[in-house]
């Protein structure tokens, strides 16, 4: 299956639930059912409230397609950095759960968030991009680091944002760079090596994370209330489920993919 | 001896052994994976872009700075392909000069060809030493005369110095005074580099066109006669700026139909604002003609701004005003000139928006 955007934003999603607002003194949260015919305003105090956090897991059920073979021919340093061969998986993950899901949370949550100062690190190493999704908070720093002693360029193809294309010759090469604007998965990929492949999620807010190899997540320090939650996953369609997060407590979602 | 000392100074491609040696260097790091060993593009590598080839001379025609910009920048700064990353980060100036540098030497033969960077911006009125393939399309209006003059030029390149064009004039409707509309003379020119010096950014051409009486003469559209015009032309950049200058002599085959004309034109560029291929260019010229039997002297001075119209900067339109300042005496009717050209040897039409 190939990833195409069409598939993300053509998913059937159901409408939006909810807005909720973090209050500043109080902590008050405005809930507002807009899922409809009914528009509806909730004020729900949550003063002096504990955070609570959404965990859950997310599932394959089917096969997994075969991974695709590497040619690596037309660069003999990725060759020689690959001598077994090499091969990308579409789907990976470990006792039926998916990883490299990014879970977030859908809900247009308002208010200030902290920046996330703390760079994500894209590495090209061994002629492959690592990690294989990205997680990032709109004006998070993202490094991009060539461990490779061949040319790469990352080149990611965003809507919402502004793209780039950054060619890195050197080993050793590090780039920051940053993306303003939320916006689901787009892929990056190297033009030199085109199996070489990556993607990127941006979000306003901080409630998103990236699924273990065994398909668990977690979402700490979330405000109580009541959520949609989302899965991206780069070669399947995006899915939701819905979850509530009472005061120091843990909501649970867990979302099954079925595989064609 | 100054042509023939321009000439001796030529080599440019060649010229600087040790910028070309580490550009080689930049290149083997940077550049091989996709544009091949020789330039030509590496067939093994997997994309559905081929890059364009430097082996190609015509590509000697684009001037250094657009590749340098390129290079820094990459390929969307200049409408060109997205997967040209921006090595500006990796490589300072000077490497990526020298690998530009390296990038000439593809082309075996580059040091017979006048380089991109004595391409001059056309001037509304002055013509240009360098030899091109472009069309352009040129307008001159005289309100007060109820004149407008259209004029489509195709040119197009031979080998490494040697130009062709081909002049279709028309007037499209009927002037003031009662010429009628319709084709003019139908110009044919050769023009030759004679010399050009990269170092000292000038270059030196010469040619003929020859004015062949197709119009129709009772409408004011042609001479009658073939008229033969030898003609000089030259450019230099001086730092930023340029000045170009043609002169001419139109000779008619029949001297009881057309007059012997003594022609010039000399033009200053400004410093361009903005990128040099793509920015503002601001311009003064000053064209004269000189009768010798009437002793008839006509100059105008044209004051024109041209502008790259998409981002690869082979697209370019210009507009001007002109003011007569001789003769003297009598009406002094004011000129709008305008040109639209596209340089089809930098690539169709379509790209670099």
């Amino acid at each position: 299956m190939s990833h195409t955007r069409s598939d993300q934003v053509s998913s059937g999603l159901p409408p939006r639930i909810g807005i909720i607002t973090p209050m500043r003194s109080k902590a008050s949260l405005i809930v507002a059912a807009a899922g409809g015919l009914a528009l509806a305003a909730t004020v729900v105090e949550v003063e002096a409230q504990a955070p609570g956090k959404i965990a859950g897991r997310i599932l394959f059920k089917g096969v997994a397609p075969e991974p695709l073979k590497i040619r690596m021919s037309a660069d003999p340093r990725c060759l020689q950095a690959n001598p077994g061969g090499a091969e990308r998986r579409q789907i990976e993950g470990k006792n039926g759960g998916l990883a490299n899901v990014i879970v977030s949370i859908k809900t247009k949550v308002v208010g200030t968030f902290p920046p996330i100062t703390t760079p994500v690190v894209l590495d090209q190493s061994g002629c492959m991009y690592t990690p294989v999704v990205i997680a990032l908070q709109a004006g998070q720093p993202l490094k991009l680091r060539n461990s490779d002693d061949t040319l790469h360029n990352i080149h990611p193809r965003p809507v919402v944002n502004p793209g780039f294309n950054v060619g890195q010759p050197r080993k050793g090469m590090e780039s920051e760079k940053k993306f303003d604007k939320a916006e689901t998965l787009f892929p990056v990929s190297c033009d030199v090596h085109p199996w070489m492949r990556s993607y990127i999620a941006v979000f306003e807010h901080t409630f998103f994370t990236i699924t273990k190899d065994d398909g668990t997540f977690e979402i700490p320090n979330v405000p109580p209330g009541e959520y949609e939650v989302e899965a991206q996953h780069p070669t399947l369609k995006l899915m939701t489920g819905k979850v509530v997060v009472k005061a120091g407590g843990s909501g649970t979602v867990d979302l099954t993919y079925t595989l064609k | 001896m100054t042509v023939l000392a321009l000439a001796l100074l030529a080599g440019w491609s060649t010229a600087n052994p040790a910028q070309i040696a580490k550009g080689k260097e930049v290149y083997e790091m940077a550049c091989v994976l996709c544009h091949g060993e020789n330039g030509a593009g590496n067939p093994a590598w997997e994309s559905e872009i081929r890059p364009v080839s430097f082996e190609d001379c015509g590509t000697t025609a684009e001037p250094s700075a657009l590749w340098q910009s390129v290079v820094t920048n990459g390929g969307p700064k200049h409408g060109l392909a997205d997967v040209m990353p921006a090595f500006g980060e990796a490589f300072p100036p000077e490497e990526i000069s020298a690998v530009v540098a390296y990038l000439r030497t593809f082309c075996k033969t580059a040091d017979r060809y006048p380089p991109g960077d004595l391409n001059f911006r056309r001037l509304i009125a002055t013509g240009k030493a360098f030899p091109e393939a472009e069309v352009v399309l040129k307008t001159k209006i005289v309100p007060d005369e109820g004149e407008t003059e259209l004029e489509f030029v195709y040119e197009n390149r031979l080998g490494p110095r040697f130009q062709y064009e081909l002049e279709f004039p028309l007037r499209p409707n009927a002037t003031n005074e009662g010429y009628g509309a319709g084709i003019g003379d139908v110009v044919v020119s050769g023009k030759y580099v004679f010399a050009f010096n990269p170092a000292k950014l000038q270059i030196f051409s010469g040619g003929l066109e020859v004015a062949l009486p197709t119009g129709n003469k009772g409408k004011g559209l042609s001479s009658g006669t073939t008229v033969f015009v030898p003609f000089l032309a030259f450019g230099k950049g001086i730092r930023s700026s340029v000045v170009q200058a043609k002169v001419a002599v139109e000779l008619p085959a029949d001297t009881d139909r057309a007059s012997k004309n003594y022609k010039y034109a000399i033009g200053y560029s400004f410093p361009p604002i903005g990128f040099s291929r793509t920015g503002y260019v601001p311009a003064l010229e000053l064209i004269g003609a000189y009768n010798p039997d009437n002793q008839s002297h006509s100059q105008t001075v044209v004051i024109g701004l041209s502008k790259a119209l998409n981002k690869l900067g082979h697209v370019i339109a210009s507009m001007g005003l002109g003011i007569p300042l001789r003769p003297t005496e009598g009406p002094k009717p004011k000129e709008f000139r305008a040109y639209l050209l596209w340089d089809f040897g930098d690539g169709p039409i379509w790209t670099g928006w």
